[in-house]
C-alpha cells in the first residue's frame, strides 16, 4: 500500500482546522495569569522547599549508596561529592539518573561516552556528572549524579527551557583502564548496555567541503537509523554543514527498511545494487541504501536545510559520498 | 496582553493537541501565566510573538505529561475517555499520531496539522530547521509503520 501520507496528514490538518472548537475566553485567563483573578493554588514554592528538605535529608544516604561497599569490589570507586562547581556556581546533589547508548571513544581506549537521561527537572537547570563507582574484572559500573543550581528568581522559572527537543546529554567517562571485554553497567537500575565501536560505522575518505563530523552514536538516541526499520539499533556517523547533514548508518541487512516513496535512481555502491529515494516534497533529502552482506547493510541519508545560500549535495554527490566510504 | 489575542486560538489548539483531554486547559492557563511572567524577556527582533507563545505552550504541555508520569505517557489510550472527536476525523491517523514520541508529535502538530512552515516550527521547538525536518522524517516513518504503509 503506497497511500500518500503527506496528503493524508495535510487533509487531516484541514479537517481539524474546520472543526476545531472555539478557544476558552481569553479575558478571565489573563486575569488569572496577571494575578488579578482567582488564582489557582501555586505549589512551586512549596515544592521547592520540599525538595530542599528532601535533598538535605538524603545526601548522607546517597553518599553511602555511592561509596564503596564490602560486597562490591571496586578498583577505584569514586565518591559522589555533595556539591560541584559549574561555571563558578556551586550546585547541589539532588539525585541520580540513568544513562544510555554508550559509545567507545575513537582514539582513547579507556574513554567511553554515555548519554544522560534526565527526567527529574528542567534539563536547562540540572547538571549531570558521571562517576565510575565500581570496576571489576568483568564489569564497570557508572553512575550519573545530578546537581541543581541554587534557586533564584532568575533561574528557577525560565520562560522556556527549550525542553521540547530534550536531547540526552553526552558525557565523557574516563574509566582509568580500557573497557576491553567488560560489561558497562548503569548503577541507576543495574542494566548493562552494549558499547558501540565507532569502527563498525564506515567513514568517507572525502568529506564534503564545509561539513564537520559529529560523534558516532547509536540510532536509538534519535528514534531509529534512517533507512533501517524502527526496531534496528544501528550505529550512525553524521557530518553537518550549513547545507544540512549527511549521515551513514550501518546495521544488519534484515533490518534495512527499504526505499522512500520517490525512487530517484537505481545505481551501485561499491559494486552492490543501491537505490536512491526521497519523500514526496522533500526531494533534496536523499536516502541511498544498499546491502553488502547479510550482516552488513548501509544507508546514506542527506537531510538538507533548504537554504538557497547553501545548496545541499546533489544526487550525484550523495552517491559519490556513499562510494567514498571506507 | 493585547498581543496574545491574535494567537490565542493557535495556543489553544496546540494545548488541545499536546495536552491530555482533562488537563489541556491547565496547560493553556500555565502557558499564559508563564508568558505574562516572562513578557519582558520577549524580544520581537528574535522571533514572532506567535512562535514564542507556541513554544511556551508546547513546553507547558511537555511538563504536564511528565508530571502525569511516564507510565501514563507511554500507555496513553486514544481517544481518551470523554474526548470529543470532530466529525470526519481520520481516527487511524489520530491514534498513530497519539502514539508518536512527544517531540515527533510536536513537529507533526506544528507543521502538518497547524500548517506552520518548517522554519517557524523550528523557532517554536528551539532547534534548527534541519532538526525539524529530521524529526518529521522520523515521524513519517513511525506513522507509516503504524498505518501499515511501509515502502519496500
Amino acid at each position: 500500500m503506497t497511500q500518500d501520507l503527506e496528503s493524508r496528514l495535510r487533509r487531516h490538518g484541514e479537517v481539524l482546522a474546520d472543526t476545531q472548537a472555539d478557544p476558552p475566553p481569553l479575558a478571565p485567563m489573563i486575569r488569572v495569569a496577571s494575578g488579578h483573578g482567582p488564582a489557582r493554588a501555586s505549589w512551586g514554592p512549596i515544592a521547592l522547599a520540599a525538595v530542599v528538605v528532601v535533598v538535605v535529608a538524603t545526601i548522607p544516604v546517597l553518599l553511602r549508596i555511592a561509596g564503596p561497599s564490602s560486597d562490591r569490589p571496586s578498583a577505584a570507586p569514586a565518591a559522589i561529592p555533595a556539591t560541584v562547581t559549574v561555571n563558578g556556581v556551586v550546585e547541589t546533589l539532588v539525585g541520580t539518573e540513568g544513562w544510555t547508548a554508550p559509545v567507545a571513544d575513537e582514539t582513547a581506549p579507556d574513554v567511553v561516552w554515555v548519554y544522560a537521561e534526565i527526567q527529574g527537572g528542567p534539563s536547562c537547570l540540572w547538571t549531570p556528572v558521571p562517576y565510575v563507582v565500581a570496576a571489576t574484572a568483568t564489569a564497570v559500573t557508572i553512575k550519573i549524579a545530578t546537581y541543581v543550581r541554587p534557586a533564584t528568581s532568575t533561574t528557577y522559572q525560565p520562560a522556556v527551557c527549550v525542553d521540547v527537543k530534550r536531547p540526552s546529554q553526552r558525557l565523557k567517562v574516563t574509566l582509568g583502564a580500557p573497557l576491553a571485554g567488560r560489561k558497562l553497567v548503569d548503577a541507576f537500575d543495574g542494566s548493562s548496555h552494549p558499547v558501540l565501536d565507532p569502527a563498525t560505522v564506515p567513514a568517507p575518505t572525502t568529506v564534503p567541503a564545509g561539513y564537520v563530523a559529529r560523534p558516532v552514536a547509536w540510532s536509538s538516541l534519535n528514534g531509529f537509523a534512517t533507512g533501517f526499520g524502527k526496531e534496528a539499533n544501528a550505529g550512525i556517523r553524521t557530518y553537518a554543514g550549513a547545507a544540512g547533514t549527511v549521515s551513514i548508518s550501518a546495521g544488519p541487512a534484515a533490518s534495512l527498511g527499504g526505499n522512500l516513496p520517490e525512487v530517484l535512481r537505481r545505481t551501485t555502491v561499491h559494486g552492490h545494487p543501491a537505490v536512491a529515494s526521497a519523500d514526496r516534497g522533500f526531494e533534496q533529502d536523499i536516502l541511498v541504501v544498499w546491502t553488502e552482506a547479510p550482516d552488513r547493510a548501509f544507508a546514506v541519508h542527506q537531510m538538507s536545510n533548504d537554504d538557497p545560500k547553501h545548496p545541499a549535495l546533489t544526487l550525484d554527490e550523495v552517491i559519490a559520498f556513499a562510494n567514498s566510504l571506507n | 496582553m493585547d498581543w496574545v489575542a491574535p494567537h490565542w486560538s493557535a495556543m489553544a489548539n496546540l494545548a488541545r493537541r499536546l495536552g491530555a483531554s482533562d488537563t489541556w486547559e491547565d496547560v493553556l492557563q500555565d502557558a499564559l501565566t508563564s508568558a505574562w511572567r516572562n513578557r519582558t524577556r520577549f524580544v520581537p527582533e528574535r522571533g514572532s510573538a506567535r512562535n514564542w507563545l507556541l513554544a511556551i505552550t508546547a513546553d507547558q504541555a511537555r511538563k504536564s505529561w511528565r508530571s502525569a508520569g511516564r507510565r501514563r505517557r507511554r500507555d496513553a489510550a486514544f481517544p481518551e475517555p470523554g474526548a470529543q472527536l470532530a466529525p470526519g476525523i481520520d481516527l487511524d491517523l489520530e491514534r498513530a499520531i497519539a502514539r508518536l514520541p512527544h517531540r515527533q508529535r510536536v513537529a507533526v502538530t506544528l507543521h502538518y496539522l497547524m500548517g506552520l512552515p518548517v522554519n517557524d516550527a523550528a523557532a517554536v521547538m528551539g532547534c534548527s530547521p534541519g532538526t525539524v525536518k529530521s524529526t518529521l522524517f522520523e515521524a513519517r516513518r513511525h506513522l507509516r509503520s503504524e498505518l501499515g504503509e511501509e515502502y519496500r
